[in-house]
């Protein structure tokens, strides 16, 4: 094998946006890795300037067509410590069941659609519906309820339109919400066998030292609320994010690369939600995962496939909780007055933490906004995995270490149209 | 008689696909508009958005599926595809032009590997000139959508079994927008 060689892919495939990515081998070893993402600026923080308070979450929520959800919750979380306001009880109920659809639709698409081809060998999704039909449709079905969950309460399965800063336009009745009792029950018994069928998989033996960062709250595997916390030592409110992180650009990408200051790259998303909060799982969602072969902490990026199978019993589950014990409230909204001040959200998108700040006047208009997405985040830990990967298998085709540069980069499904604000694969043996 | 006997046997689902603030891709969606401006009984009307995958049950249990999507293949804009997919598959014009999800080629051929197509599909496509943002329909893709819509509704009427309706019963139109 040549010691120096150059290997390209132009698009990596079954990845959310348009990206590439690069790496330089000389002498048998990995000189450079850039993942770049190519993906035009997307200028939604200029965009929000001088809009009223109340508009960002529908603005925000145009950022993504996998995760407007976490747009519009990280918004108007954002907007509430702005002005003052806790929305609580069933309002709060209802966003966390809002989030788990979205959850649901993402982490099931990217279980089946993106990364389960991979690991049964085939190209793509629709090879492998050939031999694994059955499989395939389960997964849609189990995404169809994830849909459902974000239609009856967002008003449409993509970009929702009812959530508003305070609460939503409308709530559903109880009776709204009746029917998705027996499918989600479908589903929470579809996600368990998922959860065993992707844990039967064989995953390559890569485990990396990462600082995981998520939210943590004293109850709740984490969805709207709780501490910035790290297994590094981080614990943290989120109006404390810019203290401890840093967002840079550097020049192959159009999406800023965050590190956690003075230490470096970070990784969020769901195998650092369930590695920071393994005791805040369902039970039968911690139960299922023991039986998968996951313990309480998960270092293997390949496995990141089991986790978001867990995570999808977990919603399963949990949206089934918050529907038996919904009670509607008074009102769909709280009132929110608009006062000058900062206003921070952070949220656990389906791809990791999601940091919103705004600025506003006391009239509520937007003197600023910075949004930091998931996958803006990961960017350098992908780097990092990718120089730790390829050199155990340099003796490897350029086909085959391109396909499985790719699948390193896909374990953390990322969304580059988010994060542009994907993708080109050029490996230069010299 | 009850409703359930009053149903014709056959059921017929439009589905438009495109976005109508990215000029030339909005034309699935402005053949649904026009379609709908006179009612055909027992058809429903969907606009879709880019995520096809979800089609497969949007068409579940009609017995014949009219798509119509605008394409970019490099042929003389306005002209006009006509295809059964039941018979060939979608040429690469109906590929994706985004990678992270399922076009409308690749969602038929997966419900054809999951046995899900519907009994009789029709697929219009009709090639645009300005996919531009912001941009509205040129000129010369109305004249193609109008020729589409045409072509839809002489597919869809004859389709239809004439009934007397008891007095109060609506033809149902159904109307799911995600663009």
């Amino acid at each position: 094998m040549n010691k120096n060689r150059t290997i390209k892919v132009d698009y990596l495939a079954r990845v959310e946006g348009e990206g590439a990515l690069h790496v330089r081998i000389k002498n048998n070893k990995v000189t450079e890795v850039k993942l770049k993402i190519f993906e035009p600026p997307r200028f939604f923080e200029a965009f929000l300037r001088g809009r009223h308070f109340t508009e960002a979450p529908d603005i925000t929520a145009r950022i993504c067509g996998i995760c407007p959800v976490a747009y519009q919750m990280s918004s108007v979380h954002a907007m509430e410590t702005a002005c003052g306001v806790t929305v609580d009880g069933p309002l709060r109920a209802l966003r966390r069941l809002i989030y788990c659809g979205e959850w649901i639709e993402s982490h099931v698409l990217h279980v089946f659609a993106h990364r389960a081809p991979d690991f049964l060998g085939y190209p793509s999704a629709l090879e492998m519906a050939k031999k694994h039909g059955d499989l395939v449709r389960q997964a849609l079905q189990l995404k169809k309820v994830g849909n459902e969950i974000v239609t009856v309460l967002g008003g449409r399965e993509i970009h929702p339109i009812n959530v508003r800063v305070g609460g939503f336009y409308k709530v559903p009745s109880k009776s709204d919400l009746r029917p998705l009792v027996e499918k989600l029950k479908w589903s929470r018994d579809a996600a368990i066998e998922s959860v065993r069928a992707v844990g039967k998989l064989e995953f390559p033996d890569f485990e990396q030292d990462y600082e995981f960062v998520a939210l943590r709250h004293p109850n709740e595997y984490p969805f709207n609320e709780g501490r910035l916390v790290s297994n590094k030592g981080l614990d943290i409110a989120v109006r404390e994010f810019d203290d401890h992180f840093v967002e840079e650009h550097v020049p192959y990408s159009s999406a800023l690369h965050s590190t956690r200051k003075a230490r470096g790259n970070y990784f969020v998303g769901p195998q650092a939600r369930y590695s920071l909060n393994f005791s805040k799982l369902a039970p039968v969602a911690q139960q299922t995962a023991r039986e998968a072969g996951l313990g309480p902490v998960c270092r293997n990026p390949f496995q990141s496939i089991v986790v978001r199978a867990v995570e999808t019993l977990q919603a399963c589950d949990e949206a089934l909780r918050i529907i038996e014990q919904y009670e509607p409230p008074d009102a769909p909204s709280v009132q929110v007055h608009p006062q000058a001040g900062v206003g921070y959200g952070c949220t656990e998108a389906p791809r990791g933490i999601l940091y919103h700040r705004y600025r506003l006047d006391d009239r509520g208009m937007i003197i600023n906004a910075k949004i930091v997405p998931p996958t803006a985040q990961n960017q350098k830990t992908i780097e990092n995995d990718l120089r730790h990967f390829i050199p155990d298998r340099l003796s490897l085709s350029d086909e085959k270490l391109k396909w499985q540069c790719e699948q390193a980069i896909r374990n953390y499904d990322p969304c580059i149209s988010c994060s542009a604000h994907f993708l080109k694969l050029d490996i230069q043996r010299e | 008689m009850n409703l359930s006997q009053c149903r014709p046997a056959i059921s017929t689902c439009v589905i438009g696909i495109g976005n109508l603030r990215r000029g030339d891709d909005g034309a699935g969606i402005v053949v649904i508009r026009r379609l709908m401006a006179r009612p055909i009984p027992n058809t429903r009307f969907v606009e879709a958005g880019d995520d096809c995958l979800a089609l497969i049950d949007v068409w579940q249990g009609a017995d014949f599926v009219i798509l119509v999507d605008a394409v970019c293949s490099g042929v003389e804009p306005g002209t006009i595809y006509r295809i059964n997919p039941r018979s060939q598959t979608l040429p690469a014009v109906f590929s994706p032009t985004s990678t992270h999800c399922f076009s409308l080629a690749e969602t038929i051929e997966l419900a054809r590997i999951l046995d899900r197509l519907p009994p009789r599909l029709l697929v219009f496509g009709i090639e645009g000139e300005d996919f531009g943002l912001g941009q509205t329909m040129s000129t010369r893709i109305n004249l193609a959508v109008d020729e589409v819509t045409r072509e839809i509704a002489d597919e869809v009427a004859p389709a239809q079994t004439t009934l007397t309706l008891p007095p109060g019963w609506h033809d149902r139109t159904d109307v799911r927008c995600w663009v």
